[in-house]
């Protein structure tokens, strides 16, 4: 039913009543705890599940208190284990960032995988047929990855904008045409055949000095961490932070933001209110697959050094459960791109040190997403009921 | 016969192409059910993928009849947990789709070492007994009974109480309660019915295509099964048609060698022609009007 | 008047001994805090036509929601020829031979009509529809009721009185002797509401008891035997159609009296700002608008009835800039815009409110301050080279909502949290705020009660004294002749009469709403 105002009465016109301009602090912190609520019940859900698994697979209580001190130990405690979690958290929030700027859209951007992959691979070209100094060099070559997601995002916006085609399953396809294009390029065109060694690898010849990122290591060691030499974490994690305010600031001060956040709640108020949506669709898409495109930069850049072809490393999947944790906000996007990457230490840690697979920390992160939707579900609706009331009790 | 000829449509690709099209089209059949119903499975790849390595295990440990068996349960169950998320908690479906595919990348993966020592693959089981047929070589069991399941799930779409109901709900649920018929429970079977299709697919890939289950073997042919789908128009007998497209496509990547395409582009063909059918198709179909919408039973109107 | 009294009676019957179909006692039924039926006494004879009236709002629908089981009380109880029975469904309520035709029809367009009667109740041989016999026992039944309806023609094929016939062929079918017809005329234009009320006059000869929620008093009482008035969640009393008169069912209704009065413009009306031409749209093969002719003049209100589905959408959409015309023009303050982005007719002074404000007027869950400047928020101060201004934001809500006493918890809250008049209230002032020339309200008052309804009607008509060009589209004929200097009818794509606000009638608009006649097409 809907309730509709009551009529005023004849001749008594209501007074005027003071509108709040804004909600008080109470509100806001009871808001606040209800939001990080979910997440909180998610978490709680997935770290039982995690133990369930074990001890209906190992049956060993012991095994699970193994688990526990290593994700404490090796996660967390462990000289170098923040290195790592930044290091790999760097990927994950860009990639986290491209699924959110399409969820804010309305669209569902599951091609970050072979947008990065695309992204990768028109870096290792910039950064191996270039030479020039570093200033020049590597920004060129950071653009040339966001080019290579952005035009691997191309077709799925031009099909869903002209031919109405779903982005899921456009988006899917266009991951596996990316692993062809790039089992045809690394093993022909563009594979480093002055190899040595016994088994020549698929892959190209190493990127110039010049576009090499640099470790972070010594900054955050000259900031009082006392990292390994070797902890992999590059300058990117500082960009890939950089991203994420941006982000933030875009989807909530700007005009474009605005839009965008129109179009992905409400596509019909969009048009009437002169949204263009099929010009914000192609846009978000496109921004989306520029972001995705940083996201195989660290491995290219930091690590490895030349691109290989096992350049699918599953972080667009990832992203997709750190977009849906964080909210598609900026600083839950970084927070659920920490967490997953916590996961990441800890199921090493768990590899090394128990006799537990350390693929439970895959079922945890699966169970975290399917349970953050159904938990994020029903608070809405909690939320959506209390307002609700409320509105009434005071109308 | 021109090499290319033999290459396109010779016995061997046909029989190729049938393989092919049997585990796209039971895929395509549970994707019109849960699609007729109202509910969108873009989880259905994911559910095929837990059928490939459930088959496999039941096939290794009680012989490939049960390996079936154990895959359509697991495929069931996986969209059991589906139906909870989106037709009672109802979030949106293709959330809940896309976190069931990311669970099949993991789990899989964690069970392989549990149950096989590594994680990416099983070893050989014992597949279920071969026929012949003239010119087409050998087949399984399972290309016939893919057929007549064909058929039966259109009769019983079309001409089955069940059926009747379970497109109105997919297609008005508010006035399918009206009328008493029980949108949440049409809902749930179509999704489950879905799910079961899904399991039998991923079964026969691993133990009748390849006879083991390798990781990633299922080569995102539940996302294929969707284009078929739409397609197919919704439809029992277009989903044949489309999924014998793809099937054949499919061959194709094995038998096809054309001197100035690589073969890995080759490869790639069945990615593309989805692409194209999705390109072409995808304005002039008419889903399910009520496709991918929260029903909540008696809610206020 | 003869209200019934409310002395103890034997169960079923009422005090002379009338048997009784429907009874409720004590009903209450609340939603999130607010009360929908308030202690509700309402009793339906055996045979009878019985017409359930009240504002919207007042708990009509709830009750017989509750009826239907489609929803449960909170308190009291509800007798079925007699018995106390627990409604928990409405498969239960089919059981109990109870049928429903909801106000919103609901059909299954892609099901013939004899898949959407027998639906749920399906002829089977174990499990196996059997479609000749739904077929042959469906043409049956129209036969019986008097109309002619293919069995195996698609829903979405027929018009609107037919598929009101299916909706009524599905009670029939499934034996209902007690039939509830939630506001069966709000679709129909007069001529369609004359076949109505004969069809349920013979239902009612023919022993079924009928309930039927209405809002027009005249047809109410042009039809109904005993008349029941709810205000407020509260039944104020029933009545005996034939001692009682409009005027006091409407006093009972609003407990006050009610004008619906024309209100005509003072000043004369100016230039033409809109003036559209042959305006074509298609729709595949099917010409949607067929070359309309229209012209709004500053300092009028132009009001376009019509059946909907005659164009109107199309019409309303392609001046708004929402889809391309395929064929004429359309200028707006001298300029032609038929090509224009919305942004750019906004910019001249185009302002819209559309006919689902849920859908097209608002973001729900986005703050009331964000929804203040939907569709302005390009403008300064609200932006400024791509950023946005929260504070010149906040300070237009705030304005907006003290001008037109939107209630409102706080201007952070989300849309949702409105009810629907206020949320209607925000639209109506973002709208009038932005500096028009030519308003667009597609029916502005549809789902609004009187007292809401009396204020957008109010803000329209000085609208219009302030010199803004109105177009007022709306199947409310009341609206219409009350509001409109001049009226236009569309029917199939085209504006078939043009006729002067204060000299048309109901009766002449719907033969022109039908097609009936069609002689006074404006001149391109």
């Amino acid at each position: 039913m809907k309730v509709e105002e009551r009529p005023p009465a004849p001749g008594a016109e209501p007074p005027t009543e003071a509108v709040a301009s804004r909600v008080g602090w109470t509100e806001r912190a009871s808001q606040l705890g209800l939001q990080l609520l979910a997440p909180a019940i998610s978490l709680l859900i997935s770290a039982v599940v995690g133990a369930l698994v074990i001890l209906i697979v190992q049956r060993n209580v012991g095994d699970l208190a193994d688990v526990a001190s290593t994700m404490w130990d090796y996660g967390l405690a462990n000289r170098s284990a923040f290195a790592f979690i930044f290091g790999r958290a760097t990927p994950f929030i860009f990639a986290g960032i491209a699924v959110a700027i399409a969820f804010k859209a309305g669209l569902f951007n599951i091609g970050v995988e072979g947008q990065y992959a695309i992204g990768a691979l028109t870096a290792a070209i910039v950064g191996t047929k270039l030479s020039a100094p570093t200033v020049i060099h590597l920004p060129l070559t950071i653009l040339a990855g966001m080019a290579g997601g952005l035009a691997w995002a191309l077709i799925p916006a031009l099909l869903k904008v002209y031919r109405g085609a779903h982005e899921v399953i456009s988006t899917i396809m266009m991951n596996y045409v990316a692993n062809g294009l790039l089992l045809y390029l690394l093993s022909g065109p563009l594979k480093d055949t002055t190899q040595v060694g016994a088994i020549a690898q698929q892959r190209t010849v190493p990127v110039e000095d010049t576009a090499r990122v640099g470790s972070m290591v010594p900054f955050f060691n000259s900031i009082g961490f006392n990292f390994r030499g070797s902890s992999p974490v590059t300058w990117l994690f500082l960009l890939a932070l950089v991203a994420a305010a941006v982000y933030a600031f875009v989807v909530r001060r700007t005009r474009f933001g605005f839009e965008l956040r129109v179009l992905g709640i409400n596509p019909r108020a969009a048009e009437p209110a002169g949204i263009r949506s099929n010009a914000m669709m192609m846009k978000a898409m496109l921004l989306s697959g520029a972001v995705a495109g940083l996201a195989g930069l660290q491995d290219l850049l930091g690590f490895d050094g030349y691109m290989k072809l096992d350049y699918v490393r599953g972080y667009g999947f990832t992203a997709i459960a750190i977009a849906l944790l964080g909210r598609n906000t900026g600083i839950g996007i970084v927070a659920g791109a920490l967490l997953f990457s916590y996961l990441d230490r800890a199921s090493s840690g768990i590899g090394l040190n128990t006799g537990v697979p350390k693929e439970v920390t895959i079922i945890m992160g699966g169970v975290i997403i399917l349970t953050i939707v159904v938990a994020y579900e029903l608070v809405r609706r909690a939320t959506a009921r209390r307002q609700l009331k409320e509105a009434h009790e005071r109308a | 016969m021109p090499e290319i000829v033999g290459q396109l449509i010779g016995f061997a690709v046909i029989a190729s192409a049938i393989r092919a099209f049997v585990p796209l089209f039971l895929a395509t059949l549970g994707a019109v059910f849960n699609e007729r119903s109202g509910v969108v499975n873009i989880g259905i790849d994911g559910m095929m993928i837990f059928g490939t390595w459930f088959g496999a295990w039941g096939a290794l440990r009680y012989g490939p009849v049960a390996g079936f068996v154990i895959a359509i349960l697991a495929g069931t169950a996986v969209a059991l947990l589906h139906a909870i998320v989106t037709v009672t908690f109802r979030v949106d479906h293709i959330i809940s789709g896309v976190a069931i595919n990311i669970l099949a990348l993991g789990i899989p993966r964690f069970l392989s070492i549990v149950a096989f020592g590594q994680g990416t693959q099983s070893p050989a089981v014992e597949q279920l007994p071969r026929f012949s047929l003239p010119r087409l070589g050998e087949m399984s069991p399972i290309v016939p009974l893919t057929l007549v399941l064909g058929v039966a799930a259109w009769f019983v779409l079309n001409r089955t109480v069940f059926g009747l109901r379970l497109r109105s709900a997919g297609e008005n649920p508010r006035a399918a309660e009206s009328l008493g018929v029980r949108v949440v429970a049409m809902r749930y079977a179509g999704v489950l019915l879905s799910g079961a299709f899904a399991g039998l697919a991923g079964a026969y890939i691993s133990i009748e295509l390849v006879g083991q289950y390798n990781e990633g073997m299922n080569q995102g042919r539940g996302f294929i099964a969707l284009a078929a789908l739409i397609l197919g128009n919704w439809t029992v007998g277009g989903a044949a048609l489309a999924s014998l497209l793809f099937g054949w496509t499919e061959a194709l990547t094995v038998f096809l060698r054309v001197s100035w395409i690589n073969n890995a582009f080759i490869q790639t063909l069945p990615y593309i022609v989805t692409l194209i059918v999705l390109a072409l198709f995808f304005r002039r179909v008419r889903p399910p009007k009520a496709v991918g919408q929260a029903y909540e039973a008696g809610a206020p109107i | 008047m003869a209200r019934t009294d409310d002395a103890p009676a034997e169960a079923g019957r009422e005090p002379d001994g009338a048997p009784l179909a429907v009874e409720c006692r004590g009903i209450t039924r609340r939603y999130a805090g607010v009360i929908a039926n308030d202690h509700v006494d309402f009793k339906v004879r055996e045979g009878e036509i019985h017409a359930l009236v009240g504002e919207n709002g007042a708990g009509k629908s709830t009750l017989m929601k509750m009826v239907y089981g489609m929803e449960q009380p909170d308190e009291g109880e509800i007798l079925v020829r007699g018995k106390p029975e627990k409604i928990d469904s409405p498969r239960k309520a089919i059981a109990l031979r109870i049928g429903m035709v909801h106000q919103h029809f609901m059909l299954v367009d892609a099901f013939t009509v004899a898949e959407n009667v027998v639906l749920g109740a399906e002829p089977a041989n174990g499990g196996r529809l059997d479609l000749d016999e739904a077929n042959r026992e469906v043409a049956e039944l129209a036969r019986g009721f008097g109309t002619n309806l293919d069995p195996a023609a698609r829903v979405e094929t027929l018009a609107v009185g037919q598929q009101q016939r299916v909706e009524i062929l599905k009670l029939l079918y499934r034996r209902a002797d007690i039939l509830i017809l939630d506001e069966p005329t709000a679709v129909l234009v007069p001529q369609e509401v004359e076949e109505l009320f004969q069809a349920m006059r013979s239902l009612s000869q023919q022993g079924k008891t009928i309930i039927f929620i209405a809002h027009s008093l005249e047809e109410v009482l042009a039809v109904a035997d005993r008349i029941t008035v709810l205000r407020d969640g509260k039944v104020i009393g029933t009545v005996v159609a034939a001692d009682t008169t409009e005027e006091e069912v409407a006093e009972m209704m609003v407990g006050r009296p009610v004008l619906l009065e024309r209100v005509h413009g003072q000043t004369p009306s100016g230039e033409p700002m809109l003036e559209v031409e042959g305006l074509r749209v298609l729709a595949g093969a099917r010409e949607q608008l067929a070359g309309a002719n229209l012209t709004v003049r500053r300092s009028e209100i132009y009001g376009l009835a019509g059946i909907e589905g005659n164009g109107q959408a199309e019409l309303v959409e392609a001046l708004v800039g929402l889809l391309h015309p395929d064929g004429g023009s359309i200028r707006l303050g001298g300029k032609d815009v038929t090509r224009a982005t919305v942004r750019d007719r906004r910019e001249l002074g185009l302002c819209y409110i559309p006919e689902d404000r849920h859908a097209r007027a608002m973001v729900l869950p986005m703050t009331l301050w964000e929804n203040s400047v939907l569709g302005q928020q390009e403008r300064r101060p609200f932006s400024r080279r791509g950023l946005l201004n929260p504070k010149a934001m906040r300070q237009r809500a705030t304005d907006l909502v003290r001008a037109f006493r939107v209630k409102a918890p706080s201007i952070a809250a989300p849309a949702y949290a409105l009810s629907g008049g206020n949320q209607q209230k925000l639209v109506l002032a973002r709208e009038f705020a932005s500096g028009p020339k030519l308003l667009i309200a597609a029916y502005p008052t549809r789902g609004l009660d009187i007292g809401a309804t009396e204020f957008v009607w109010k803000q329209l008509v000085s609208a219009r004294d302030a010199g803004l060009a109105v177009l007022l589209i709306s199947a409310n004929l009341e609206e219409i002749l009350a509001l409109a200097d001049r009226v236009g009818v569309i029917y199939d794509g085209r504006i078939t009469a043009e006729l002067d606000g204060s000299q048309a009638t109901m009766n002449e608009l719907g033969l022109y709403m039908t097609g009936a006649r069609s002689d006074r097409e404006p001149a391109a």
